[in-house]
């Protein structure tokens, strides 16, 4: 064995000395021992190990509330959720009929829709607020695990620029007789940006996968598509450079 | 799965697997987020782990899949990438270590390409061994042993970088400070 063949084994040598009874270092360690220049490495690779293996353990805590989160998930997770009660999927199932019904009738379309009328009313409907079928709560793990349980697709993804940015609020809401997903984010300049998903099979010209920047009056969008999924951000408050910025 | 082995596992993994999240993700509340699903994948699906003393191993694979899932999800959409250039200085000593606040040492690991942050942080946060490693990140050990080993040279030349910094930082404020006196006595 070579002097660099034991310092590459033996960097793989565990800080906290469970390495230790591990027979696939003993030849790297019987090697060490007859040379006093590689012991010396090895003296030096270990203190900075654990130096470097104290420090991380000091700089990366977890936020204070997350262990009481993760202890009360499973009192969430395991109870009936309130929308699989048989009461409450009937009258849920009956308000989601007369809302399909209005629509039906308000609008008289089944088929894919126009992009451009999407944009033109989910666009301002975002902004300005509009009728949910169902209030999320506003965190993102939440709000795939409820997509997932109500077997509606949760597999979206909001652009880099959104994902620092916190949620304040979730809605689904029926456009058309379509499922849309509305996520709130508060954006670092306070301003809010309003994420629309819907399928990419419910419009028949979906935007390009490269993004589209409009200005419709006061609002400002951007549109693209991805996979299964149409995206829209729609801001009431900002213009076109701040919604670059996300991308 | 009892309800005891869930909280045993929470009390135990908790703070490891979200400094693994935070290593890969670099935001605190993706790794909030990344540990938050993992565990409710332990709940929903922890009938699946049947002995449960793999259920350390279970945890890190399942959080590091669901990573990869997102990263998957987030490079299909259009974003900026941003280069980094490797500094070419020798390694960090122990001496310039002391110098060092503990922030630093996780802000260099976090400059580091995913491919040898994620190692890194399972061999120095989570006391894996690198056969763990290895089936955990789904690659060879003999990768687990290259990578470990570039990681290691890699953090410790961006930990000298900042060494040097903070030395040359302080001797300016302490300079500085000499320079103030003077005036002052002038």
């Amino acid at each position: 064995m070579t002097n660099e063949e034991a310092k590459l084994i033996l960097q793989a040598y565990s800080p906290n000395g469970r390495s230790a009874s591990d027979p696939n270092f003993q030849a790297a360690l019987n090697h060490v021992r007859c040379n006093h220049q590689l012991a010396d490495w090895f003296a030096n690779e270990q203190a900075l190990d654990a130096r470097i293996s104290k420090s991380l353990i000091e700089s990366l805590k977890p936020p204070p509330n997350l262990k009481s989160r993760l202890l009360a998930q499973k009192v969430i997770v395991r109870p009936v959720a309130w929308w699989r009660k048989r009461s409450h999927q009937l009258a849920l199932a009956g308000c989601a009929a007369l809302v399909t019904i209005f629509f039906a009738v308000h609008f008289g379309h089944t088929g894919p829709l126009e992009f451009a009328a999407y944009r033109q009313e989910m666009g301002e409907s975002a902004a300005e607020g509009i009728e949910p079928i169902a209030e999320v709560p506003p965190n993102l793990f939440q709000v795939r695990r409820w997509l997932t349980e109500n077997e509606l697709d949760a597999g979206f993804m909001a652009p880099r620029g959104l994902n620092g940015g916190a949620i304040s609020n979730c809605r689904v809401v029926d456009w058309r007789g379509k499922k849309v997903y509305i996520i709130c984010y508060r954006l670092e300049n306070h301003e809010t940006a309003h994420l629309v998903v819907i399928d990419r099979s419910a419009l028949k010209d979906a935007p390009p996968e490269s993004p589209v920047f409009d200005q419709l009056g006061k609002v400002a969008t951007v549109s693209w598509s991805r996979g299964s999924h149409t995206y829209m951000i729609a801001s009431a408050s900002g213009v076109l450079p701040d919604l670059m910025k996300l991308f | 799965m009892k309800e005891s082995d869930y909280e045993d596992a929470v009390v135990n993994f908790y703070e490891g697997l979200y400094a693994f999240g935070f290593s890969l993700t670099g935001k605190e509340d993706d790794a909030s987020e990344l540990t938050q699903e993992t565990f409710y994948r332990l709940l929903t699906r922890g009938a699946m782990v049947r002995d449960v003393t793999k259920i350390k191993s279970w945890l890190f694979t399942t959080l590091y899949r669901i990573f990869l899932g997102w990263e998957q999800r987030r490079s299909a959409l259009p974003h900026f990438e941003i280069s980094s250039v490797e500094d070419e200085l020798s390694p960090v000593t122990p001496d310039q270590m002391d110098v060092l606040l503990d922030n630093a040492v996780s802000d260099s690991l976090l400059e580091l390409e995913e491919r040898y942050r994620a190692p890194l942080i399972l061999f120095y946060l989570n006391g894996h061994s690198y056969q763990e490693i290895a089936s955990i990140l789904a690659v060879p050990i003999g990768t687990v042993m290259s990578r470990l080993s570039r990681a290691k040279s890699l953090l410790r030349q961006r930990l000298a970088a900042r060494a040097i910094g903070t030395k040359t930082s302080s001797k300016i404020t302490h300079l500085q400070s000499q320079l103030d006196s003077v005036s002052r006595a002038l």
